[in-house]
């Protein structure tokens, strides 16, 4: 039967995927990272019962949890952009084929919503409602408590579904979650009069009435897998309709100004047209600005109360934009390697070029901040200290990525994606990338005053940029040396 | 201008090419024959230094490819479309490539004069990023990016690939005329034996990595004896 062809395929699609296909480490980290979410999941499920009870004496944690239900549907989304593919992805092969194609993307959502990562939202609400539900509504309160629990977390599956199809048509429609689950936190924090109240309900229409509220939640999400459905298919008709060469009259913008840079300049107006026509690194580009956007915002509204938590903000506001750009490096080359290869010390200028443009990119979040240096929530020095530290001090570890990368990571591709670039040492680098210097700029803080711990920011800084030749150097030397496993990788994920 | 010297390649235990000794001299325009998996693509990029060899070396103009970078300066070459910067127009694609090779806009402009028959007006001026391209347009840009800097030695990997039958002709005319005005050796690589015969003055026929015929084209005993071998290969489906 095609059907159960279609889903093996998807299996065997999954289990082959070249991210984890022969890479042990890779997939013993995602299953790492799997079990410690569900982890953290099933913690919060036997905790926040008490912690609600203890915060909100007057209400109940079904009350609560139904209350900053927003909350839980952002996280889950937010896991679900880093994780989980397009349903239109690896359609392709199949469309033209003689298999009814309502069947196939009906199957194809199916997977999609099938997945295993929704049962994980169990570890949170079995404990909870067990907790917090069945002493007032006994067992079948329990179990239609995390019935309707896991049907919101179905419908949010579906809108998921929704916004990435919209996402891979224009990055703008990025704006879409943030404004749905940002608007609906918001609304609940500002308004106890009107949405908080609603939301509430639904809480305790969840815990007392929990069948009732499934059965309302059923046409919704009928009606969410319809839209979802129909914009698939239209997205699908599109994209296979569309042949390359309709792309139509390109926009040129030559960057003509870092022609006064020689062959440095070359490679950096090459970066640039990388970046900007490119959708898979114009999106980067683009969730970067909205990242800083958003942790400028979050501190200029003081929502970080801790010394670590809001260095490690401000630090991210620094370093997300080259670590977002740099972590890739080489992966997108990994497209047209070959060519760069074969002309004379390109490699090395082509690291210099995007070293160079990232410094340059990285003056965008120190604009970003000026607003918190007016309100007086971060000192200039500060700034200024973290700029330096983030191009001479961040940027040449996430560079280090440039010998280790040998995945080819696709440019355009949305209907037949592959995925992210996401190795051991890849997260590895990432990671200490983003962590190490909030670390050590809280460290600073409590052994230094604000004067010196920007100065030991600005002059480890400054040494790592005033030295870039060299540790480029180094690079380029690391990558030649493992030039040819990483051709054979670049080859084998294009 | 290229020597091979025992140079073996395998591939999951599976030797796709053992060549004991090749010599390419200069001037030599040579055409490699031989069906899928014979090793063409593997040699071309051996010799470029893409691949790393299991034993023997490749040196242009006496110098070992691996490693080192003075061949790249006059050796041009287009194997397949990572050969392309795809998110280019041809035009800053070319521009591109030719200051690699230290060439001016003017000097770029000046080469791409001598290509316009190729072209056929479907190249420059199209307001098109070279991945919105057809097949054979960006098969067009790939060789005359190889062809640029007017190289002593050009490669290409079935250069006839996805060109109309006009195409085909004007690249059969204009390599010709490109080895006999620069004397550069030029090594083509096809499954089109015809063409490969039209055009080239000495054929190599690999089989399963090993060079079994070192044949001159223009002798008509050496035509034949490609015509037979390639008819001996061709089996009768209907």
């Amino acid at each position: 039967m095609i059907t159960i062809d279609l889903i093996r395929h998807r299996y065997l699609e999954y289990r082959r995927n070249p991210q984890f296909y022969g890479n042990t480490l890779a997939k013993v980290m995602m299953y790492f990272a799997g079990l410690m979410f569900a982890g953290y999941l099933l913690l919060f499920g036997f905790i926040t019962p008490s912690m609600f009870g203890d915060l909100f004496p007057a209400y109940e944690p079904y009350h609560i949890i139904g209350k900053w239900f927003a909350v839980v549907l952002a996280v889950d989304m937010a896991v679900r952009f880093m994780y989980q593919k397009s349903p239109s992805s690896g359609i392709k092969p199949y469309y033209l084929l003689p298999i009814n194609r309502r069947r196939l993307v009906n199957l194809l959502m199916l997977g999609n919503v099938a997945s295993l990562y929704n049962l994980m939202w169990l570890c949170y609400a079995v404990p909870f409602a067990a907790i917090s539900v069945t002493r007032f509504y006994g067992f079948g309160g329990f179990m239609s408590f995390v019935c309707a629990f896991m049907l919101l977390i179905l419908f949010n599956n579906l809108l998921f579904i929704t916004f990435r199809v919209l996402i891979n048509r224009s990055v703008w429609f990025v704006v879409l979650p943030v404004v749905v689950y940002l608007g609906m936190i918001v609304a609940v924090a500002v308004s106890d009069g009107v949405v908080a109240p609603l939301f509430v309900t639904l809480g305790d229409e969840m815990a007392s009435h929990g069948w009732m509220v499934s059965a309302a939640l059923l046409p919704l999400l009928a009606l969410m897998w319809l839209a979802a459905y129909r914009l698939v298919s239209s997205v699908l008709r599109q994209e296979l309709a569309a042949t390359s060469a309709v792309e139509g009259r390109a926009r040129v913008t030559d960057y003509s100004f870092f022609d006064r840079f020689g062959d440095v300049g070359a490679y950096m107006k090459l970066e640039m047209k990388m970046v900007m026509r490119n959708k898979n690194c114009r999106t980067q580009f683009i969730l970067g600005l909205v990242v800083i956007a958003m942790f400028v915002g979050l501190l200029f509204a003081g929502a970080y109360e801790t010394t670590f938590m809001h260095s490690f903000a401000l630090v991210y506001v620094f370093s997300v934009f080259g670590i977002m750009i740099l972590s890739m490096t080489m992966s997108y080359e990994g497209n047209y390697i070959d060519c760069l290869l074969v002309r004379e010390v390109s490699i090395l200028t082509l690291l210099k070029a995007k070293y160079y443009l990232q410094c340059l990119f990285a003056v965008l979040p120190l604009l970003a901040v000026i607003p918190l240096m007016v309100d007086g929530s971060v000192a200039p020095g500060t700034c200024l200290a973290l700029y330096l530290f983030t191009c001479g001090a961040i940027f040449p570890l996430v560079l280090q990525l440039a010998v280790y990368n040998k995945r080819s990571a696709s440019l355009n591709e949305t209907v037949n994606v592959k995925s992210s670039n996401v190795t051991g040492i890849n997260t590895l680098i990432t990671m200490v990338a983003l962590f190490v210097p909030s670390l050590l700029l809280t460290l600073l803080d409590a052994l230094l005053d604000q004067l010196m711990t920007n100065l030991v920011l600005a002059v480890m800084g400054l040494a790592g940029m005033m030295t870039s030749g060299r540790w480029l150097g180094n690079i380029y030397g690391r990558f030649n040396k493992r030039k040819y496993e990483n051709l054979e990788g670049f080859r084998a994920t294009r | 201008m290229v020597e091979v010297t025992d140079l073996t390649k395998s591939f999951n235990g599976t030797t796709v090419l053992d060549i004991d000794r090749l010599t390419i001299a200069d001037g030599d325009f040579v055409g490699l024959l031989g069906n899928n998996g014979a090793g063409k693509t593997t040699l071309f990029r051996l010799m470029f230094d893409l691949l790393r060899p299991d034993t023997g070396a490749v040196t242009i103009d006496g110098v070992g490819v691996a490693g080192t970078e003075p061949w790249k300066a006059h050796s041009g070459v287009y194997l397949d479309s990572s050969f392309l910067i795809d998110y280019l127009t041809p035009e800053e694609f070319f521009y591109f490539i030719g200051k690699t090779y230290g060439m001016s806009r003017a000097d770029v402009d000046a080469r791409l004069d001598t290509f316009v028959q190729f072209m056929n007006g479907e190249i420059l001026g199209t307001h098109k990023f070279i991945r919105a391209m057809s097949m054979g347009n960006k098969q067009k840009t790939g060789i005359i990016a190889a062809m640029l800097h007017t190289p002593r030695l050009l490669v290409l990997d079935e250069p006839f690939n996805f060109l109309d039958p006009s195409s085909q002709i004007c690249i059969k005319e204009m390599l010709a005329g490109y080895a006999a005005s620069t004397g550069a050796t030029v090594v083509i690589s096809s499954h089109n034996l015809n063409h490969t015969i039209d055009v080239c003055t000495r054929v190599l026929l690999l089989e399963k990595g090993h060079i079994i015929k070192d044949l001159r084209p223009a002798d008509d005993g050496s035509r034949r004896e490609l015509e037979e071998y390639f008819n001996i290969k061709e089996k009768n489906y209907a």
